[in-house]
């Protein structure tokens, strides 16, 4: 009976006690972050670097029994669209419920557009690789998730920390800070030599202290020196020294490295300054004297033909593309080393290729199957794989790491062997990545992007001044 | 004693308790009366498929507001549309606004509208190109010097591309903004398909128009083809390829008929046919292919060509690194594409799977050969082999000679063609019997061999891989150690 008392006692003081909480809640003001929870304005307490799942998006338990159909964009064509069916096959082998339709939507600028359409018409696909300017101009439709939930839930999450730590920090450069996309297939650039002209001057070039070297960068003094010795129309000499295939990435590249200014997150155009406007002459002068070329030399989209033709020497291009400098006739050896860099205190490598992405559009079902699909493409092993196949890189430190991605690097099969010097190559680079900040608003990065070529090809074309071409860049972006 | 006491107590504390709450209930804010009423709503439903019923409020007092993220799927009176298979099944927020006086709350549901099953064989149409109409003139101009002119077709090559004549000017024209499936140098599927379709345009068609866009940053694509949008009888082919289905749409962002592309391929996308979908018929989905000799292949060629095959053979020669492999007396050419590799090195014996043949350009000009050559499905069997080359006249030439190594006597130079701008030459040979024969001399060919090595008049034997182009053969010359000067 005091048993009997004493519960009723406790559950009366408990009543008492739960009848008396006030509840301290605000009702809703602007956007209703209930509805909307990703929405960029409901964003601002969430600390990305938190442990705790952020709560935005809701992650199931499990993934639901029922037949799940994504769809998947990416740009690839034959050769990699092949390679990535087979990560889907498999994957859709470790899932039988879940159906991937890979669908490749012709380049980077039609996927881009072909996804703005899609996002008005409501009809996007599952998930889909980009650049960072596009995942900004998506978010700003609030046409994208954050995976941060994904990243650290308990059941799915990965260890992000085992992402290239430069490939995390583009990704959460969005809104609030969260990661709006998940790496995926990321490159950089290299410089391809032609290593049987070098070693026909090896006499001259040691002299000169600037012998054949691949396991640091060329500073661009020594490019004087090099061109001195090998920019001609001798047996062993070439027409230009070194050729840029991007112009773009030359421009933004170079001013890192003479620590001049660019554009930044907010979209403010910094190229107006002393040491952009003096990488630019210094550049201009060597226009002038064929240490550097552009394409344009050629009125080609890339240097790669006239590398091959010998018309230049050394050439600057996208680690994903290492297989167009290859003289597969035998014409010359080449090897593969990290870009040049103005000096050795502000070293720097563009960081570019796609990152991946979920849409907003989706169900949570949906959203379950694609972020299983990226850690399945992203794993270790894959991660290695794909990237020893493609010239991309991986982007996890164990897919670095893996047994068979050490054996590529270090002891390859002779049909890998240029692959393999272009990732000792880019992997000598990994501590100064750099990515441009994306910003998709009145201006945007892209446009940026393409009027930083713009200055590169008329300066080398000789038809403008280094400020006009400055002014005119500044101009056409509104910023002048 | 006790007893009573905890009874009374306990008595006392209830009665205050309730006077308590009720005097507390007295004073709820407008704010916890919400949340009491938020509470009570459920849905008990996340995937739907039919009309459901939206949850009442009991209080006359509290203002509802009912809204959804996607009405046309599910309404807030709880009616369902159900999206088309297309759209995908649909995620929706239903969110509740219950108002009293000042104070508001909202509670949101999320719940899955099922998309419809998606029907069988959904028919492609060609609505937009049917609505497109020409909106220039080109009865007076020119296409290679004014970009819009009236063409004849001179040859088809493939989906995306075809030769065309223009006066005496005959050129190649790569379509604008469209990338069909391959179907020369390699297959993919819906590559014949696309092929077919687009010759069957072109010869068929009265009138063939092509228009630049100044929307393309060139005249010209990196291989010096011309881009053009290809109009037939007043329709737009490459528009027409979409809706077929045999093509998505590439490179055509700033283009003039962008929007019709995005548009066009957006509806053909949804119907999953042909490249959107659809297993091609015409194509061997197997991996490796079915291993037969190169005999076999070169004397029934039309029983493979299109499909995989495993060949087996000694690579005899290289252009670059595009082997001939021989198998006793008979060769073929294997196309390698660009990626490097160290397997296809003269002398090898190599096992390759995954291959498939094809004629290039045409069978009725040009040779068999072998493409979808991957570095990963080639394997060395062994090293340092010889071919011993079979030898030939002239006259005795079919082919099935195609891609063999062979060796022909007593040829005399009769005429030189150099090329100005490689180094690639042709010179014209004859026999002892008055039987010409070309030999070429590749650009990817080593520079020892120049055509100052050969006058008018000369006489050598030569062994050479056998080569057809423009209906004629020729000796595809590789090192000069192939040629005995008399």
């Amino acid at each position: 009976m005091k048993k009997a008392l004493s519960f009723l006692l406790v559950g009366v003081f408990a009543l008492t006690l739960s009848g008396c909480v006030q509840i301290d809640d605000t009702p809703d003001e602007g956007v209703d972050c209930e509805l909307y929870p990703t929405h960029v304005d409901c964003l601002v307490d969430v600390d990305p670097d938190d442990p705790e799942a952020p709560g935005l998006i809701n992650v199931l338990d499990e993934l639901p029994a029922e037949d799940i159909t994504i769809t998947f964009w990416h740009v690839y064509g034959d050769s990699k669209g092949a390679l990535l069916q087979n990560y889907i096959d498999e994957f859709e082998a470790l899932y039988p419920n879940i159906t991937v339709d890979a669908e490749s939507q012709g380049g980077y600028d039609d996927l881009r557009n072909k996804t703005i359409l899609a996002i008005s018409a409501g009809e996007t696909p599952t998930l889909l690789v980009g650049y960072p300017d596009h995942v900004a101009g998506y978010l700003n439709g609030n046409a994208v998730i954050p995976l941060d939930d994904f990243i650290k839930d308990e059941t799915f999450g990965v260890d992000i920390t085992d992402f290239i730590d430069s490939y995390v920090e583009e990704n959460k450069q969005y809104a609030g800070g969260l990661m709006y996309s998940l790496p995926y297939s990321k490159s950089t650039e290299m410089v391809v030599i032609n290593k049987t002209i070098f070693d026909a001057n090896e006499t001259a070039l040691t002299a000169a202290g600037v012998a054949l070297r691949t396991d640091a960068p060329y500073t661009w003094a020594e490019l004087d020196l090099i061109a001195d010795i090998l920019v001609g129309d001798g047996a062993n000499q070439c027409e230009y020294l070194i050729n840029f295939d991007s112009s773009a990435n030359f421009f933004i590249n170079s001013i890192r490295q003479w620590d001049g200014g660019y554009t930044n997150t907010a979209g403010e155009i910094l190229v107006n300054n002393t040491n952009t406007i003096a990488m630019l002459e210094y550049v201009a002068d060597r226009f002038e004297d064929n240490t550097f070329s552009l394409p344009l030399a050629w009125n080609a989209a890339y240097g790669s033909t006239n590398f091959l033709k010998q018309d230049v020497c050394m050439t600057v291009g996208s680690t994903a593309g290492i297989s167009y400098n290859v003289p597969t006739d035998g014409a010359f050896e080449i090897v593969v080393a990290p870009i040049p860099q103005y000096d050795l205190d502000h070293k720097s490598a563009t960081q570019q290729g796609p990152n991946i992405a979920i849409m907003a559009d989706t169900t949570d079902g949906e959203r379950l199957a694609a972020w299983l699909l990226i850690e399945y493409i992203t794993n270790a092993e894959n991660t290695a794989k794909w990237s020893m196949l493609t010239g991309y890189l991986p982007v996890r430190y164990s897919g670095y790491n893996s047994t068979v991605y050490q054996e590529f690097l270090t002891d390859p099969d002779p049909d890998y062997v240029y692959e393999s010097m272009t990732a000792n190559a880019a992997f000598l680079q990994l501590d100064y990545n750099q990515y441009d900040p994306a910003f998709a608003g009145a201006t945007t990065s892209s446009g940026a992007r393409l009027q930083a070529g713009i200055v590169m090809e008329a300066i080398f074309s000789g038809s403008v001044t280094v400020q006009e071409a400055i002014d005119d860049m500044l101009y056409q972006l509104g910023a002048s | 004693m006790l007893k009573k006491i905890l009874i009374l107590i306990g008595t006392v504390m209830i009665m205050l308790t309730l006077s308590g709450c009720k005097e507390i209930e007295e004073q709820k804010t407008d704010t916890e009366i919400l949340y009491e009423i938020k509470a009570l709503l459920e849905i008990d439903l996340t995937n739907i498929t039919e009309d459901i019923s939206i949850p009442v409020v009991d209080n006359e007092d509290v203002a509802v507001t009912w809204e959804s993220s996607k009405p046309e799927y599910l309404d807030i009176d709880g009616t369902v549309n159900r999206p088309i298979y297309s759209d995908g099944n649909q995620s929706i927020s239903l969110t509740v606004i219950l108002e009293l006086n000042d104070a508001l709350v909202t509670k949101s549901f999320s719940l899955t509208v099922i998309a419809l099953e998606k029907p069988v064989n959904i028919e492609l149409n060609t609505d937009f190109t049917d609505a497109l109409v020409m909106d220039f003139a080109y009865e007076a101009t020119n296409f290679v010097a004014d970009g819009v002119g009236e063409v004849i077709l001179s040859r088809c090559v493939d989906g995306d591309t075809a030769i065309f004549t223009e006066g005496s000017n005959h050129f190649t024209v790569r379509f604008l903004g469209i990338d069909t499936p391959e179907s020369t140098y390699k297959f993919d599927p819906w590559g014949k398909a696309a092929s077919l379709f687009t010759c069957d345009k072109l010869e068929n068609a009265t009138t063939i128009v092509l228009e630049w866009d100044t929307g393309a940053e060139t005249r010209t694509d990196g291989n010096g083809r011309y881009l053009s949008w290809v109009w037939y009888d007043g329709r737009l082919l490459n528009l027409e390829l979409v809706e077929e289905a045999l093509t998505g749409s590439k490179g055509v962002g700033g283009l003039k008929y962008e929007t019709v592309f995005y548009q066009a391929e957006f509806k053909t996308q949804d119907t999953d046919r042909r490249i959107w979908g659809e297993d091609d018929p015409d194509f061997d989905y197997s991996l490796e292919g079915i291993q037969i000799t190169i005999e076999e292949l070169v004397t029934n060629p039309e029983l493979y060509v299109g499909l995989k095959v495993v060949i087996r053979g000694i690579v005899s020669r290289t252009i670059g690194q595009h082997p001939y492999v021989q198998d006793g007396d008979y060769g073929i050419y294997i196309f390698s594409g660009y990626t490097y590799t160290t397997k296809l090195s003269e002398g090898n014996e190599i096992l390759i799977s995954g291959l498939v043949p094809t004629y290039y350009p045409d069978s009725e000009t040009g040779g068999l050969q072998l493409t979808g050559f991957t570095r990963e499905n080639a394997e060395v069997l062994s090293e340092g082999n010889t071919v011993t080359p079979v030898d030939k006249l002239i006259n005795e030439l079919t082919t099935q000679d195609v891609g063999s190594l062979l060796k022909i006597y007593n040829l005399t130079v009769v005429s030189i063609d150099e090329n100005s701008y490689d180094d690639a030459f042709t010179i014209t040979v004859e026999d002892e019997h008055g039987n010409t024969i070309t030999i070429r001399k590749d650009d990817l060919v080593s520079d020892d061999i120049t055509g100052d090595l050969f006058t008018i008049g000369t006489t050598f034997d030569i062994v050479a891989p056998l080569g057809r182009y423009e209906s004629n053969y020729q000796l595809m010359i590789v090192s000069l150690d192939d040629v005995t000067f008399k």
